[in-house]
């Protein structure tokens, strides 16, 4: 098989050009929306809550982030008068899968950080502003030098951190649940031809409610133990469970990626 | 360029729409494909441009079979289909879009036609009419230079100056190795215009013939009364009937609604 029947790369630049140009507007509302969600919450977390620190911008951030991403993943593909058009455009289903993916997933996993850091730190000036120095100010240290920084430092999470601190791999196992949960939005967004994100939030609450009913079950009620379950809690095994974890997450990423690809292969206008 | 051989297809939950069909058509010809409603028409255009699978029999269009999808025959191939989804940008934005998809797309005679029906570059497809909508994505898929332009209902919106226009936009518009299918339940729309015709009945193609071998072999005339007229089918009209009978030499204008209804209703044309 040629492999200009699956990947060309000027006829995937020519389709990333064509949807770009039909959809930049629609893009720059959705980052626009984000962007505000951002900076609102971030503004009423600091004005709900007495004492706002950094311990809480990384709940705060992952909830608008898991959110934010799995309806921006649910959003993809088209719906059935779309689904014409866009099957009838000289290109191949790997090409519309591959920018679906890097606009959908990749690019929020990249762009949302940054947002984040952008957005509740304007929310923190501004905070900090109606109130100096009542707010937050967080210090943490870059090459021994101890930085006062009135805004969300996000050091914690960064992509320094992660490769510093590899022998915990805790943010690489966030980033691969991450990419799992999206990739399982993706794939429902493929699946499903009508209300795709509803319905696939809905079999994720599922799928959360059957794993947390079985470790309720097994635990609580049973009182069966998990080895894995000691180990976790256990300081000289977690680094391995955490890598376990990444690779398995990694693994059903790549799993449902693969499914995807094949429903938008097989994907008809019926 | 289009061979079907022995087709069967279904729905789901459906009996099955087509029995054992086969059909070839070459380049060179305007055909016009009638049928009542729920006959198949749309399915089978679906079909041809590779929108459904066909699960048992064979298409082949370009030698290809079009449900693998293969961007050099997509590059081929123009679907207008009955109901569509375009997004909210100007026309100019539309066409810089998706022009770069088709290597012989000709701007010039996009902007003759566009100005035969009265548009506007500039406008906003979102703020056109639904004929206006149309009769744009008219001029756009005869400036493609596809060699398979296929049309669903395309006379359906258009205001009545707005169908004559049509009919002289797409006689003029073509060349001998492009072939163009219309599916229609205007008839009168599409008269003068197609010179073949494939009528689809109960799973069957059961009429195809073009319009200059019918013109031969039959007259189409009114009379007061049926007495000593032949006929092979007639019909009430206003004032008497509408008459098919074989021809006596002099050729008469196809009366394309009465050869349709005689077709259906189980008149066999040699």
């Amino acid at each position: 098989m040629k492999t200009t029947k699956i990947f060309n790369f000027s006829r995937f630049g020519r389709y990333a050009k064509s949807t770009l140009i039909l959809t930049y507007k629609q893009t720059l509302m959705i980052w626009g929306t984000i962007a505000t969600i951002i900076f609102l919450l971030s503004l009423f977390f600091m004005v709900a809550a007495r004492e706002w620190n950094n311990s809480k911008w990384i709940p705060a951030f992952f909830i608008v982030f898991f959110v934010g991403g799995i309806i921006y993943a649910g959003m993809s593909f088209r719906k059935k008068e779309k689904t014409i058009v866009s099957l009838t455009i000289p290109v191949t289903a790997f090409e519309r899968f591959l920018y679906e993916l890097l606009e959908k997933i990749v690019a929020f996993l990249i762009i949302f950080p940054l947002f984040f850091q952008i957005f509740s730190s304007l929310a923190v000036f501004l905070r900090n502003a109606a109130e100096p120095g009542k707010v937050m100010t967080v210090e943490y240290q870059i090459n021994n030098t101890v930085v006062n920084y009135q805004s969300f430092p996000f050091d914690y999470i960064s992509w320094g951190h992660a490769l510093n601190s590899f022998e915990d791999g805790l943010p690489f196992m966030i980033l691969t649940f991450a990419l799992f949960v999206f990739t399982l939005a993706f794939a429902g967004a493929a699946t499903f031809r009508k209300y795709p994100l509803i319905k696939t939030i809905v079999f994720l609450g599922a799928v959360i409610a059957t794993m947390a009913g079985y470790f309720y079950i097994t635990l609580e009620k049973l009182h069966f133990n998990h080895p894995w379950f000691e180990k976790i809690s256990d300081q000289n095994t977690q680094p391995e469970i955490i890598i376990i974890w990444t690779y398995l997450l990694t693994f059903l990423s790549l799993v449902m990626l693969t499914y995807t690809y094949f429903k938008v292969k097989e994907k008809e206008a019926q | 360029m289009i061979e079907i051989t022995n087709l069967n297809f279904r729905y789901k939950k459906q009996p099955n729409l087509f029995n054992w069909l086969s059909l070839s058509e070459n380049a060179g010809s305007i055909v016009g494909l009638l049928g009542k409603n729920g006959a198949g028409k749309s399915t089978l255009l679906k079909l041809i441009t590779g929108l459904l699978e066909a699960p048992k029999g064979t298409i082949t269009v370009m030698g290809e079979t079009p449900f693998r999808r293969n961007p050099s025959l997509l590059e081929e191939i123009y679907l207008i289909p009955e109901e569509y989804d375009l997004p909210s940008v100007k026309i100019s934005e539309y066409v810089k879009a998706y022009s770069l998809f088709y290597p012989r797309f000709d701007h010039t005679k996009l902007a003759k036609i566009i100005a035969d029906f009265e548009l506007d570059a500039r406008q906003s497809l979102s703020r056109l009419s639904y004929g206006q909508r149309k009769k744009f994505l008219i001029a756009f898929a005869l400036s493609t230079n596809c060699k398979l332009l296929v049309l669903d209902e395309p006379t359906n919106g258009l205001d009545i100056p707005s169908k004559a226009i049509f009919r002289k936009v797409v006689a003029g518009s073509l060349n001998d190795d492009q072939l163009v299918i219309i599916s229609t339940h205007q008839v009168k729309d599409v008269e003068n215009l197609i010179d073949k015709i494939v009528m689809l009945d109960r799973g069957k193609v059961i009429f195809h013939q073009s319009l200059w071998e019918i013109s031969e072999k039959y007259a189409f005339t009114t009379a007061s009364s049926l007495d000593g007229i032949g006929s092979v089918y007639h019909e009430v009209a206003p004032g008497g009937f509408k008459v098919l009978k074989p021809a006596n030499g002099v050729p008469t204008e196809v009366d394309i609604e009465l050869l349709f209804n005689a077709a259906i209703s189980g008149v066999q044309f040699k």
